[in-house]
């Protein structure tokens, strides 16, 4: 007898339709896995450059993992209105908002952009997967949703010359789109759409477009963008970035509730800095009661940026006999943070910004702790030995150019 | 826009006696009935020219005392009739067993197939009877709030302390014991004859969609007796038909200013903010009130009355996992006589039969259930009220009611259809004809109620007559859901006192008086 089992699985990486050309680029073959797919991690030997690119050229990197949706329906507006924190009413077709998602509890279950591309018919974008969410939510309601994940390729172009190489090849200019905008345009005859959105904290856009085009804007892009310094980036280079203008990362800065084993690991808005996100005034949503309540009697914890001081981080070096030891790379493991004997709180990203030349990280602090310019100590590895070293609360993003949320005259 | 202070909806029996409750103590209650009639699943009504049937409970198995008392029941109307007799499960060969109140009685019946069974049939009347009072005390009470049970709750549970005290933590084990337990396992314990066996499994499996051989059905076999003082298939039947019963409420409830009215559909229960403030009904008049009180199974009243979207996501989701399955049909025939059963009197026709051969024969009859298929030889139980309610047909002309399982709501690849429902009703003929030869000639007319009419007819969500299946992972803090346990909802001003609610289904009013208890509190 046989087993007749329908299920198929794939039993390897995804390949992103970009593949093709990215596998051949990448000169390092340093690879990780993103949401199932294969993803760069850099293209080159070291990511410097890439990093680079993001803060004085152009960036162009492969976002197709991301996971995406489309609500489409009589309800959609309504739908996403409960199931997102933010006021989805007042979001105009071509506007895009970025919003958490919460349980009823008011914790926090992922992060992402939603999109109108008509007054019916939204993109949602998440870091894991939300079908069932999306689904179990939608129960009773007139709209359909379906996973675009697949269906729809993305590129992220980031970086001051963004704009410029965008301006060459599309069919209308992008001088007057705005921060959070987006736009259908074309590339030939190819028809993509472009927001100005990113995970950089730059000038910046992605481009969404049919997988079937996906080779052809890659070549054209790199193609009218040499002169301007487009350079593949990979993930090393973005996770630097990202830090810098104080973006969270779902399971490095926070757990998602669907994850979380005990209470104490779940997250709300509030306690990840995404206050400004929840719209308390709106009629109902996932959560609002919760977050209401939390927002009355304050949130226990913060999320907030630190600096590490750099002479006393020169001091603990010099005392064995090295010069300072710098992250080459952006960090993701769990530091301590002490206000006198008592750990306050803990640093769940951090990494060297080579833009400010500053040590910086990203941090969960308990309320009370958690005012700007508050010291406090950071656990610091010496020669295999634990120090502390003062850290100092310091407002995010940390890099914030003029030139991420302004147009051209 | 008119204001209210409790608005109930459902006239079924529970609706029926929350409302009275709440009259009582000097609320200002309006409840709202879909049908032309209260009575829900204590309904009476003409099935076809001249005949009357009971539409879904023929009798009565237990009614909370709590209510006959503070309702005052009998000074309203309601006449009890407890026959001699309570029930005959049917033997081929004419060898039926008896079953009386008196269970030296039942045992001499018993004799005629197992002297060894006759012997112990008295100690296991006993022995259920220790088991049911633990019910009794469990149903009296509103169920903990788990996980979070503390020392309130507890000390809330201390009744459950007498008949522990009477029947020593052994009487616990037993109960906790037999509680989860299958018929085969159960009467292996006692007994040797196979119709006997059979007889008793019937009561474990009553309006359910599993089994006799189900993890649990021991639990619903305690449910049929709470209250029944040692008498096995204890009944009682409602002088002038069940919804008498119904009536003798109403009659309650409108002596304490409850304005009750019928062929008036709620079409929506009004949440704002998570608060609940009212009704629509189907007219489109709102009518606003401090409390809303639903007698209407979890689905009906939180899907299809509040809607999914005023939902909090996890109480969807526990909302969306209640069994329901409806898989009781129940058919009504107008006999031109009375029909002839072999070895049986003519005096002793006023009780309930049961066509029960075997375990085996009741479980495989409900494999239909699994393989979505209608019963080929269903287990058939049925009566002929006309014997106690001469009223209910011509001079000289008999009604005879069946329930039937299995008769599932989802079916494979069909849907229940006027030739699905002949189909059905001709299975059952050919069983009766076992028992009752030449019966078929009697028939004038008939009425067959699948679940899906059941559905359609009184808003029982599957066709499910208990509201959500009587299994044990929908017991008591587990009814209808873990966190509306309490006749409380997420939504605030919003309370449930349907059979959909601990302790389960059943014409007991043992919920409505529940609820009644904690929307006062």
């Amino acid at each position: 007898m046989s087993y007749n089992n329908p299920f198929t699985a794939e039993t390897q990486l995804k390949l992103s339709p970009f593949f093709e050309r990215t596998s051949k680029l990448n000169e390092s073959q340093e690879w990780r896995r993103w949401s199932g797919y294969l993803a760069a991690t850099q293209y080159e030997l070291t990511h410097d450059n890439e990093y680079f690119a993001i803060r004085t050229k152009a960036a162009l990197l492969d976002i197709t993992p991301l996971y995406k949706y489309i609500i489409e329906g009589p309800d959609a507006q309504r739908f996403l209105d409960r199931l997102v924190t933010r006021n989805i009413k007042i979001c105009k077709v071509g506007q895009v908002m970025y919003t958490p998602w919460c349980d009823e509890d008011g914790k926090q279950i992922d992060d992402g952009t939603v999109q109108r591309l008509s007054e019916n018919k939204f993109r949602i974008t998440s870091a894991e997967p939300n079908l069932e969410w999306l689904d179990t939510n939608a129960a009773g309601m007139e709209l359909s949703v379906s996973d675009d994940s697949k269906t729809t390729a993305s590129l992220a172009l980031q970086g001051p010359n963004s704009r410029t190489i965008l301006n060459i090849i599309a069919s209308e200019s992008l001088d007057s789109l705005k921060f959070f905008w987006m736009t259908d345009t074309h590339f030939g005859d190819i028809p993509v759409s472009i927001s100005r959105t990113g995970y950089t904290g730059d000038l910046g856009y992605e481009i969404w477009m049919d997988p079937k085009d996906a080779l052809d804007v890659w070549d054209l892009l790199l193609e009218k963008g040499k002169p301007y310094g487009i350079t593949p980036t990979g993930l090393q280079a973005l996770d630097i970035a990202r830090i810098e203008a104080g973006l969270i990362l779902l399971d490095i800065d926070y757990i998602s509730t669907r994850h979380a084993i005990i209470e104490s690991r779940k997250s709300s808005p509030y306690e990840l800095g995404l206050g400004w996100a929840v719209k308390l005034k709106k009629k109902d949503f996932i959560g609002k009661k919760a977050l209401a309540a939390e927002q009355a009697r304050g949130p226990e914890w913060e999320f907030v940026g630190i600096e590490i001081e750099w002479n006393e981080l020169e001091n603990h070096y010099r005392k064995v006999g090295l010069p300072p030891r710098l992250p080459g790379t952006a960090w993701r493991t769990s530091t301590p943070l002490y206000k006198g004997n008592e750990q306050v709180g803990y640093a769940t990203s951090g990494t060297w910004s080579p833009i400010l030349k500053r040590y910086i990280a990203l941090a969960h602090v308990k309320a009370e702790y958690a005012k700007e310019n508050t010291q406090l100590d950071f656990e610091l590895k010496v020669e295999h030995f634990r120090k502390l070293t003062p850290a100092r609360i310091v407002k995010t993003p940390f890099f914030d150019p003029e030139r991420k949320r302004s147009c051209p005259q | 826009m008119s204001q209210f202070d409790i608005i109930v909806i459902g006239g079924g029996l529970n609706s029926l006696i929350t409302a009275s409750i709440l009259g009582q103590s000097g609320g200002e209650v309006l409840l709202f009935e879909t049908r032309d009639q209260v009575g829900g699943l204590a309904s009476t009504s003409e099935f076809a020219p001249g005949f009357k049937c009971n539409v879904i409970n023929d009798v009565v198995k237990w009614i909370d005392p709590r209510v006959m008392k503070q309702l005052n029941l009998e000074s309203h109307g309601l006449e009890l009739h407890s026959p001699d007799i309570v029930r005959i499960a049917l033997d081929t060969q004419g060898q039926h067993i008896v079953f009386h109140r008196d269970p030296n009685e039942t045992a001499g019946s018993i004799a005629n197939h197992s002297e060894k069974d006759a012997k112990v049939w008295k100690q296991f009347t006993e022995y259920i009877d220790k088991l049911t009072h633990f019910l009794e005390k469990l149903y009296e009470l509103t169920p903990p709030k788990l996980p979070n049970i503390g020392l309130k709750e507890a000390f809330s549970m201390r009744s459950m302390l007498s008949p522990i005290r009477k029947h020593g933590t052994r009487g616990l084990v037993d109960f906790m014991r037999v509680a989860p337990m299958m018929m085969p396992e159960l009467v292996d314990e006692w007994f040797e004859n196979e119709l006997l066996r059979a007889a008793i499994s019937t009561a474990g499996i009553h309006h359910l969609s599993f089994g006799p051989f189900a993890a649990a059905t021991g639990l619903n076999l305690l449910h049929q007796h709470v209250h029944s003082k040692g008498v096995f298939h204890n009944v009682q039947f409602v002088k002038g038909g069940t919804s008498e019963l119904a009536n003798a409420v109403k009659l309650s409830a409108e002596s304490v200013n409850v304005e009750i009215r019928t062929n008036s559909k709620v079409c929506a229960i009004n949440v704002e903010n998570g608060v609940c403030n009212g009704v629509t009904l189907e007219s489109s008049e709102t009518i606003q009130a401090d409390q809303v009180v639903s007698g209407l199974d979890p689905r009906n009243t939180f899907i299809n009355l509040v809607g999914p979207s005023k939902l909090n996501p996890t109480f969807a989701t526990q909302l969306r996992n209640i069994k329901y399955r409806g898989s009781t049909a129940r058919i009504h025939f107008a006999l031109n006589g009375l029909p002839k059963i072999n070895g049986i009197q003519e005096d002793q026709m006023g009780m309930i039969f049961s066509a029960s051969p075997s375990i085996e024969y009741l479980e495989r009859t409900s494999d239909s259930v699994k393989y979505g298929r209608m019963a080929e030889n269903p287990y058939v139980e049925f009566t002929i009220p006309t014997v106690i309610n001469p009223e209910f047909s011509p001079v000289g002309k008999h009604v005879l009611s069946a329930s039937v399982q299995y008769a599932p709501y989802h079916l494979r690849g069909m849907n229940w259809s006027k030739e699905l429902k002949d189909q059905l009703k001709n299975n059952v003929i050919q069983v009766l004809e076992n028992y009752a030869p030449g019966i078929s000639s009697l028939i004038e007319s008939s009425s067959v109620l699948s679940p899906m009419d059941l559905e359609s007819q009184f808003g029982l969500t599957e066709g499910n007559l208990n509201h959500g299946e009587m299994t044990l992972d929908q017991f008591m803090f587990m009814r209808p859901t873990i966190s509306t346990a309490q006749y409380k909802s997420p939504i605030e001003n919003l309370y449930l006192c349907g059979p959909g609610t601990h302790p389960g289904g059943g014409l007991h009013g043992t919920n409505g008086f529940n609820a009644a208890r904690e929307i006062l509190k």
